[in-house]
C-alpha cells in the first residue's frame, strides 16, 4: 500500500471519481467515489463482478465512454501531475493509445474486421509520429508483431483470418505499440481459453517489464490476480470495498465480501460436492442501498450498516476496508 | 475471383433468355393489332393483310418465337422498328448512355447527400440533427417526382432561367432538374438505410479500440464506422440504380429526354413489339450487371466476403486434385 503522506502523487491518482449513466429517465450510479493510485511498473488489480464499474472506471481514464448517457460527474484523475479530466479533447486524444492504452476484453469483436491487423497497429503509430519513438508505422507494426509472435509476413492479413488468442495479440501489439506508460487491461484473457490465457499474461508481464509500463488489471479471476498483481483493489457496485497489496488481501481477507469471494474458490485438494456462492445479487445500481452496498447480501450486517455511506478503515496489517463491523468480524471468524 | 465473375457472366444467359420469352410472350398476348396502329384508321383490309404477312404476325406463336430467340441469341440482332425502320441496337446505343447518365447523376446527388445525413442522423442519434435528418427523409419519400420536376422547373428555368427546360442539348447541365427531381426516393432510403447501419456500427467495440488509439472523431466516424457500415448502403444503391433504370420514363417524359425509358414507352403505345423485347432485355441485362457490380463492390469493402468467393473456387481446385 504506498503511504498518502507523500506531497507528490502518484504516476496515476484517481480521487473520489464518480461516473453516472443515465438510461430510460434513471440514473445508474456506475461508479460512486473511486480512489485508486498507481506508480510506474506496478500492476494494480481491479476484481469485482460484471457490473461492478470495472470497465467505467478504466474508459473513464481514457475519457471514452460513449457521448450518450454516460457522464464523469466529478473526481480527479491525474497521471503524472496532469488532470485528464480537464484536458481538451485534443490534447486528450495524443495521450489515448501514446501515453495510456487499452486491452479489450473480446478480442474477436475489438478489431475492425475490414482492416488488415499491421494496418491496424500501423494506425496508431502513425497518429502519434509526433511525440512517439517511431518513425516509420509500418516497420514498428510489423516489429510489434514479431514481438507478439505473429510472422511478419501476416501483416496484410485481415483479423477473420486468426484465431481468438492470435487475435487478442494483435490487440496487445496495438496497445503496446507506442511504448504506453499506464496499460488498461481489461479482462484481457477472460474470451481465451486457459492455456491462451496463460501466454497472453506471460507475454503481457514480460512486454511491461521491458518498458516498465504500469498496468491496470481488470479481472474477476483470483487467480490472475495472484499471479500478476502488485497491489489489489475490491470493487463492488462502483465502490472500493478493500484495497491493499496483494500480499495483505491474500493474506488476511477483511471485507465479508472479499471473503466471500475467496470462499467461492472451489478447493481443488478437497472433494467438494458444492460450490460455495455468495447468495443474492449485486443491487439494482439505480437505486443503491443507503449504507454499505453489500448490506443486503452481508452475513453480518447490522443496523449501523444500513444507515449512512461507510467509511475506510485500517485493517490492523494497515490495508483498507470499508467496513465498520471488521472487528466483529474477526472475532467471529478467529 | 476470375472464376466467380465468369460464372455469374454465364448465369445471365439463362436470365436473358427468360427475359426475352417472358416478353414475347407477354407482347403477343397483348390486345390490339400492331398493323392497325401502323398504318393507322383509313387503312383497307388488304393493306392491314398485306403489312401482318410482312410482318410475320400470321405464323405461329412457336414459329415467331424460334425465329425471334434465333436472331437475337444467335445472330445478336434485334432487328429494327417497326416504326421507323431503324435499327435498334444502334438505337439503343444513342439512347442508353444519356438514360445511364440521368441515373448516375441522380444516384451521385441521392448518394452524396444522403450518406451524410444518415451519418449525421446516426452521430447524433434522438437529438434534433436526427430528427431533421428523419423528417427529410420521410419528405423524400413522400414527394412524388414529377411534382418536384414540374415545381424546380417553374423555379429554376421559368423564374430564375438558370436552368433548361427540357431537352439534353446544353450537356451535362441539361440533367441537373431531371436529377434533382428525380433523386428524392433513393436519397431518403440512403439517409435511412446509412443511419440504421451506422447506429449498428458506432456502438461496435473496435470502435471503442479506434478511440483508444487516439483516432480523431471524424476519421473514427468515416474511416472505421463508414467502410463497416457500407454493405447495405451498397445494396441500397443497387436497388436504387435498378430502380431508377427501369423508372427513368416519367422523368424522360416530363424533361424530354430521350433516352430508353421514352423509347420503350413510346414504342408500347406504338405497338412496336422488336422495339419493347429488344429494350427490355437490354435493360435486363444491363440490372443483371449491376448485381454483379454490387456484389463485387461487396467484396471490395469487406475483406470477409472475398474470401467467401474465393473460397468456393479453392474448394474447387481441391476436388478436381
Amino acid at each position: 500500500m504506498p503511504d498518502n503522506n507523500k506531497t507528490q502523487l502518484p504516476f496515476l491518482d484517481i480521487k473520489d471519481l464518480v461516473v453516472e449513466y443515465v438510461s430510460d429517465g434513471e440514473i445508474v450510479h456506475a461508479v460512486n467515489g473511486v480512489d485508486l493510485h498507481l506508480e510506474r511498473g506496478k500492476t494494480l488489480g481491479l476484481v469485482g463482478e460484471t457490473g461492478a464499474g470495472k470497465t467505467t472506471i478504466a474508459k473513464s481514464i481514457l475519457r471514452i465512454l460513449p457521448d450518450v448517457g454516460a457522464k464523469i460527474c466529478g473526481g480527479q484523475v491525474h497521471l503524472d501531475g496532469e488532470n485528464l479530466l480537464e484536458l481538451q479533447e485534443v490534447d486528450m486524444r495524443k495521450i489515448r493509445g501514446n501515453k495510456i492504452s487499452m486491452i479489450f476484453q473480446d478480442p474477436m469483436t475489438a478489431l475492425n474486421p475490414v482492416q488488415t491487423v499491421g494496418d491496424q497497429i500501423a494506425e496508431v503509430v502513425h497518429l502519434h509520429l509526433e511525440h512517439g519513438d517511431h518513425t516509420d508505422p509500418v516497420a514498428r507494426a510489423k516489429e510489434m508483431l514479431e514481438i507478439v509472435g505473429i510472422p511478419a509476413e501476416r501483416y496484410h492479413e485481415y483479423p477473420h483470418q486468426f484465431s481468438g488468442g492470435m487475435k487478442q495479440r494483435v490487440v496487445i501489439a496495438i496497445a503496446l505499440a507506442c511504448n504506453p506508460d499506464l496499460l488498461l487491461a481489461d479482462e484481457p484473457t477472460t474470451a481465451l481459453d486457459v492455456t491462451i490465457q496463460a501466454q497472453v499474461l506471460d507475454l503481457i508481464g514480460d512486454l511491461r517489464k521491458k518498458y516498465n509500463t504500469a498496468m491496470l488489471l481488470i479481472t474477476h479471476d483470483m487467480g490472475v490476480v495472484a499471479q500478476v498483481c502488485d497491489d489489489v483493489a475490491v470493487i463492488y457496485a462502483g465502490t472500493i470495498l478493500e484495497y491493499g497489496t496483494k500480499r495483505q488481501v491474500f493474506k488476511h481477507p477483511t471485507h465479508p465480501y472479499t471473503i466471500g469471494l475467496f470462499g467461492a474458490i472451489p478447493d481443488m485438494n478437497e472433494d467438494e460436492e458444492w460450490l460455495h456462492p455468495i447468495d443474492g445479487l449485486p443491487p439494482d445500481p439505480t437505486n443503491l442501498p443507503k449504507g454499505c452496498a453489500f448490506s443486503p447480501r452481508c452475513p453480518y450486517a447490522t443496523d449501523e450498516c444500513r444507515k449512512e455511506p461507510i467509511k475506510i478503515y485500517k485493517t490492523p496489517d494497515g490495508h483498507d476496508c470499508r467496513c465498520c463491523r471488521m472487528g466483529a468480524i474477526a472475532k467471529k471468524e478467529g | 475471383m476470375v472464376r466467380y465473375v465468369i460464372k455469374r457472366l454465364l448465369w445471365m444467359i439463362p436470365i436473358a433468355l427468360g427475359v426475352a420469352i417472358l416478353v414475347f410472350t407477354l407482347m403477343t398476348a397483348t390486345p390490339g393489332d400492331p398493323a392497325q396502329t401502323l398504318l393507322g384508321a383509313t387503312a383497307t383490309e388488304t393493306d392491314l393483310a398485306a403489312k401482318r404477312e410482312e410482318l410475320g404476325l400470321n405464323d405461329p406463336y412457336f414459329v415467331r418465337l424460334g425465329d425471334y430467340l434465333t436472331n437475337v441469341f444467335i445472330k445478336f440482332d434485334l432487328g429494327a422498328s417497326w416504326v421507323t425502320s431503324v435499327d435498334i441496337m444502334d438505337t439503343i446505343a444513342v439512347r442508353m448512355p444519356r438514360t445511364l447518365v440521368l441515373t448516375i447523376v441522380t444516384l451521385i446527388i441521392a448518394f452524396g447527400l444522403g450518406i451524410p445525413l444518415g451519418v449525421m442522423a446516426a452521430t447524433h442519434q434522438n437529438k434534433w440533427q436526427d430528427s431533421i435528418a428523419m423528417v427529410l427523409a420521410m419528405i423524400g419519400v413522400a414527394i412524388p417526382n414529377f411534382w418536384l420536376a414540374l415545381l424546380l422547373i417553374s423555379l429554376f428555368s421559368v423564374k430564375l432561367a438558370w436552368l433548361p427546360p427540357m431537352g439534353i442539348e446544353m450537356g451535362l447541365v441539361s440533367y441537373i432538374l431531371p436529377a434533382l427531381s428525380n433523386c428524392t426516393g433513393a436519397l431518403a432510403n440512403c439517409a435511412r438505410q446509412t443511419r440504421s447501419s451506422m447506429l449498428d456500427v458506432i456502438r461496435a467495440d473496435y470502435i471503442t479500440t479506434a478511440r483508444s488509439k487516439g483516432v480523431p472523431e471524424r476519421s473514427v466516424i468515416y474511416k472505421h464506422a463508414l467502410k463497416n457500415a457500407m454493405i447495405p448502403i451498397i445494396t441500397a444503391a443497387g436497388g436504387a440504380f435498378g430502380h431508377l433504370l427501369g423508372g427513368a420514363m416519367i422523368i424522360e417524359t416530363i424533361f424530354n429526354i430521350p433516352g430508353m425509358g421514352t423509347y420503350i414507352i413510346g414504342s408500347l403505345n406504338n405497338r412496336d413489339y422488336p422495339v419493347v423485347q429488344g429494350g427490355t432485355i437490354f435493360l435486363a441485362l444491363a440490372f443483371s450487371l449491376l448485381m454483379l457490380l454490387v456484389d463485387l463492390l461487396y467484396a471490395a469493402v469487406d475483406p470477409r466476403i472475398k474470401a467467401q468467393y474465393a473460397g468456393k473456387k479453392r474448394k474447387k481446385v481441391k476436388a478436381n486434385a
